[in-house]
């Protein structure tokens, strides 16, 4: 009981990508190294990263637990934290307290086909799951990936996304909500490497409807915002996969990340305790009117 | 465990035990506002607060036959402390963790709804994650209650399965009594609760002669105890039974009725902060980026910003939905997680509301408008 569960462990930023204008991914290492020996995380987890004078804000860890050593978190400068957060450099110090929440069901995957789904900065928690998928490749069947964004430059994880087309063991589908004009178009049709096709245009939901996939002995996981979220649902359900076999994660303003501070419940469910992942299935029974 | 009788005109010679003992002592005392406030026209207004009593000299100022403002959580969860010591330097960041400072505490005057209040958010503080702060205070203070023998009319502790002088939460309950049924309570019946409360009244009586004979046997008045809080029941004129209301919200959380019931609340928070069992916080760093503390502060579920996310959207943006949460929480949710209702019925919130929203009430007409519609379609069957 002597813990103090409020106190930050202390991490180093060795690297920073700026994936659009206003997002950026940190990678951080541990300062101290049992910290880092003891730590560990699973895929859909989250943390609480702190700016010190400004305060904490709640991302998920976007890197993969296959990857040792450092953990990433992307998020978009829009608040006091995240604008402090973005002031720092490589080598300058964040506070880390995590990992909280429960993770994607990974055991569970094993074995079966993926459908991956992400929307905008969701691709974050998805890009944990994918490369842990990845790096385990062959204890999962298919894989697709279907990821989307508002235009073409709000795309996060560019790299790795032309890392995954160009694999032949995943299929991936890349559209953006709009383009700007004729040239970005052709420019953004055309773009392929490897084996993926072109860049498609048109809202997840959409693009999803047309591609019509197979869907048997298939798990979707969806992450995005709120709004896709819901419509990518609907339109996974219209093409006969059920609620259960549907996962999702969901966040909520968060302060403390271990069910105290009491503001992240949508109806009795804590979001920092009994998610953020859920199945579409445990989703039917919140009030949706709370979200 | 052991049950004494005490004089009530020998209470001040237990206080003086406790101090002499090195205890820290906290009771509830009269606090004029113009101590902290120069508003003139709240010069006069008093608030009965719990507070230390440094001295022998100010025992005098503990107050017994009233009921406090505030309740007594502030103790082991106050209204804002610091959680960790920062120093951001360019040799690096030196985290300091905070000392919760948990002396050895004798809380007395807590009300019996108060100290089960304590266990309530004991269950919370040790959900999987222990709250040092919360837990090692609590570990060090003991509660000595003092059981309600007239209970105001905002009261509604037997609505939610308490009564007004049951025992779970404190280590010693301290009971008024008086000799025959008319008299005036001129006596206490000491009931010690909990191992901590043996341990407290052993180190004090058992090493003081003077105590060993104001304390005396007090089985005798457990039978006429029994009588007087079934009597003080009674007398208590809010007695809806909140245990079936928590099926009943299940099924009201888009119900129109729990809207404009609440519709008036003007989102001011003032219920949480005088709540025993309201412990939403929130955690900001206070200071500058070289040097600060993160703090840990009292939060409403009330309030606007609440849940509101950092890219504009806000789950409950409109009151109602705020004091949904707030009701929900309490009644429904809290007993599915923790056992118990989050409501003690202490009435605190129902004096201090400014625009009268009253928590039973709103119960009360949720179950009699479910009563209606129940009675309504069994009929059409």
């Amino acid at each position: 009981m002597c813990k103090n569960i409020y106190r930050p462990m202390l991490t180093k930023i060795i690297s920073i990508f700026d994936e659009t204008k206003d997002t950026r991914t940190l990678r951080l290492e541990f300062c101290d190294q049992a910290e880092k020996d003891a730590f560990s995380f699973k895929a859909g987890q989250f943390g609480l990263y702190s700016a010190f004078g400004s305060g904490e804000a709640v991302f998920c860890i976007s890197s993969s637990p296959t990857k040792k050593g450092y953990i990433e978190c992307t998020f978009k400068k829009i608040g006091k934290v995240t604008a402090s957060l973005r002031n720092l450099d490589i080598g300058d110090v964040v506070g880390f307290r995590g990992a909280y929440g429960n993770h994607f069901p990974i055991d569970n995957l094993k074995g079966k086909n993926l459908l991956f789904i992400g929307g905008g900065i969701g691709l974050a928690p998805l890009r944990s799951l994918i490369d842990n998928v990845l790096d385990l490749r062959s204890e999962f069947a298919k894989v697709t990936i279907l990821c989307g964004a508002r235009s073409i430059s709000d795309f996060i994880y560019k790299d790795q996304i032309k890392e995954w087309e160009g694999r032949s063991d995943l299929t991936l589908v890349k559209t953006v909500d709009a383009v700007a004009n004729s040239q970005e178009e052709s420019e953004w049709k055309m773009a392929t490497s490897g084996h993926a096709t072109g860049g498609r245009i048109g809202l997840i939901p959409k693009i999803l409807s047309e591609m019509n996939p197979n869907l048997t002995d298939t798990l979707a996981i969806v992450c995005g915002p709120p709004i896709m979220i819901k419509f990518t649902l609907q339109e996974l359900e219209k093409l006969g996969l059920p609620a259960a076999r549907i996962i999702t994660t969901l966040e909520n303003r968060m302060k403390c990340g271990f069910g105290k501070c009491g503001r992240c419940n949508i109806g009795p469910i804590y979001i920092c305790k009994e998610g953020p992942v859920f199945t579409a299935e445990e989703l039917k029974n919140l009030p949706a009117s709370d979200f | 465990m052991k049950n004494y009788q005490l004089s009530a005109k020998d209470l001040a010679a237990f206080f003086e035990k406790v101090l002499s003992n090195n205890l820290r002592l906290i009771a509830p005392i009269k606090v004029k506002q113009n101590e902290s406030q120069n508003v003139t026209k709240l010069k006069n207004k008093a608030h009965i607060l719990f507070r230390e009593i440094p001295s022998k000299d100010d025992l005098k100022n503990i107050v017994i036959d009233a009921y406090t403002d505030m309740s007594a959580k502030e103790i082991f969860f106050p209204r804002s402390e610091p959680v960790i010591e920062y120093t951001n330097k360019k040799s690096g960041v030196v985290i300091k963790d905070i000392d919760p400072q948990a002396k050895e505490t004798v809380l007395f005057g807590a009300r019996p709804c108060d100290a089960f209040g304590f266990s309530l958010l004991e269950r919370l503080f040790s959900w999987d994650y222990d709250d040092p702060f919360f837990l090692k205070r609590r570990e060090k203070t003991t509660v000595i209650s003092l059981g309600c023998t007239s209970p105001l009319e905002s009261c509604f502790c037997t609505s939610v399965g308490l009564s007004p002088m049951n025992t779970e939460g404190s280590d010693i309950l301290f009971t008024p009594m008086s000799n025959n049924n008319n008299d005036k309570e001129d006596r206490y019946l000491v009931e010690v609760i909990t191992p901590r409360g043996e341990k407290l009244i052993e180190s004090i009586i058992g090493i003081s002669s003077d105590l060993k004979n104001i304390f005396t046997e007090g089985n005798s008045l457990v039978q006429a105890k029994a009588a007087f809080e079934n009597k003080v029941k009674e007398q208590m004129k809010r007695k809806e039974d909140f245990k079936d209301i928590t099926e009943i919200l299940k099924y009201k959380f888009d119900d129109s009725q729990l809207e404009s019931e609440t519709y008036r609340c003007l989102g001011c928070g003032v219920c949480s902060m005088v709540c025993p069992t309201c412990h939403c916080f929130d955690i900001v760093d206070e200071g500058e980026a070289s040097h600060g503390y993160r703090m840990k502060n009292w939060d409403s579920c009330s309030f606007a910003l609440f849940t509101k996310h950092g890219g504009g959207h806000n789950p409950r943006d409109m009151q109602f939905k705020r004091c949904r949460q707030r009701y929900m929480h309490k009644l429904h949710y809290y007993r599915e997680k923790f056992a118990d209702a989050l409501c003690v019925g202490c009435g605190r919130c129902v004096k201090a509301c400014p625009v009268n929203l009253d928590i039973y009430s709103v119960v009360y007409n949720l179950k009699k408008a479910y009563a209606n519609n129940k009675n309504k379609e069994d009929k059409e069957k």
